[in-house]
């Protein structure tokens, strides 16, 4: 074998992914290849040195307070799922989405009786948020759409194994998509609590999510 | 393969110890218990926290990947049907979340960006000596080539895992990690 060869197969070689008889036509070679057997033996020097990287690399704080902050709005929740069915589920977290869901576009964009309208919660023009309208309110809605939005998810739970996996997945990768972007604009509001903008763009976010889910609950069995 | 089946086979007593636990909080957990998801959580999020680290070689990034591998998994673990171990079942799902933010982000894995190291600080500070070199080249890598050796070639996962991990060709991930250790036997060389 000439050495461009034998270099092509060489991380195969250190990673023992050859065939046997290929194995030991490059063994062949580089018994007789200084320049060859000196390339492998620099590959398996890193090699070595990347399997010994720590695996395990604490993060600089406590990650644990957020994830439970988050967590914890849904642990009632959770703990319904071992329970009854998910229609009835369904119809309590709809009223849930009504009311919580009215009081957060409500807040967001600065009307009390507000129509609970996609449209309206993720209209692209910032809207003016009242100051009368004080944190805690906001704070209750959420936790209230939040509520709705783990009961629809525990009704989609429910209804797995009558969905397909192509679809399950779709709804999924979505469902985390939307929840990174809660994450991400929840972490801003924190830091800019009266931000109007940041509060219109949360309640857009959490009414996708719950959008989502009423159509992936409201699908009929695939399986 | 996972580091944790990996040492397994030396050691399966104490591993099948700690995986007993693990299943017994996991059962508490599923029943909707968080304090048996927190112990879950400090079982594992080192782990979780490297891997996301690692991939993404941003501090506030992966701090913020690692949340949202925990908030799936808690979502998810009705789905879990303890058939695998919960660490690798985890870490499918923490390298979906990074993959998902590299998805989103617009970025595609078998791009290839370029063929020298970016300029990047090493993302471990606890590492030292040659470690500590690696560490800073890894986190140089192009995205591609980052991927995949971080999964081939520190987690252990197989090129036909890779492919199903992040939805590229068998052939992709092999190219993409010979390409990251010529790019790293390249930065390592005197």
């Amino acid at each position: 074998m000439r050495c461009d060869e034998v270099r092509g197969l060489l991380d195969d070689h250190a990673d023992g992914a050859l065939a046997a008889p290929a194995a030991a036509r490059v063994d062949e070679h580089l018994a007789g290849c200084r320049e060859c057997s000196a390339e492998l033996e620099e590959l398996r020097r890193l090699l070595a040195l990347a399997a010994d990287l720590p695996h395990e690399i604490a993060p600089s704080r406590d990650l644990w307070p957020p994830i439970a902050a988050r967590l914890g709005a849904s642990r009632e929740a959770v703990r319904g799922r071992l329970g009854g069915r998910w229609q009835w589920r369904l119809a309590a977290a709809a009223a849930l989405v009504v009311v919580a869901g009215s009081l957060l576009i409500a807040y967001s964009l600065g009307r009390r009786h507000a129509d609970v309208n996609l449209a309206l919660a993720r209209q692209a023009s910032p809207v003016a948020v009242p100051a009368s309208l004080g944190g805690s309110d906001f704070a209750v809605a959420e936790a209230e759409l939040v509520e709705a939005r783990d009961q629809l998810l525990a009704a989609l739970d429910d209804r797995r194994d009558s969905m397909s996996p192509d679809t399950l997945r779709v709804v999924d990768d979505n469902l985390r998509l939307i929840d990174g972007a809660i994450g991400r604009i929840s972490a801003a509001l924190d830091a800019d609590p009266l931000n109007p903008r940041l509060a219109n763009r949360l309640a857009g976010a959490y009414r996708t999510q719950i959008e989502l889910l009423q159509r992936a609950t409201a699908l009929p069995a695939e399986i | 393969m996972d580091a944790l089946a990996s040492t397994a086979a030396i050691l399966p007593g104490a591993i099948m110890t700690v995986e007993t636990d693990r299943d017994d909080a996991v059962e508490r957990a599923r029943a909707g218990d968080l304090e048996a998801f927190e112990e879950l959580y400090r079982a594992t999020v080192g782990r979780v926290h490297g891997l996301c680290l690692r991939m993404s070689r941003d501090p506030r990034l992966a701090e913020e990947l690692t949340q949202e591998t925990y908030i799936l998994a808690w979502r998810k673990l009705s789905s879990f049907r303890g058939g695998s171990l919960f660490s690798t079942w985890l870490h499918r799902i923490a390298v979906n979340v990074v993959l998902g933010h590299f998805r989103s982000a617009g970025r595609r894995l078998d791009v290839v960006f370029g063929d020298d190291l970016e300029p990047a600080a090493p993302v471990v500070p606890a590492v030292t000596g040659l470690a500590f070199d690696l560490e800073r080249a890894i986190a140089g890598l192009p995205a591609g080539a980052r991927t995949v050796f971080v999964l081939h070639d520190v987690e252990g996962h197989t090129h036909d895992e890779i492919a199903e991990l992040t939805g590229v060709a068998v052939g992709t991930s092999k190219a993409q990690l010979s390409r990251a250790r010529a790019l790293l036997r390249k930065a390592l060389s005197p």
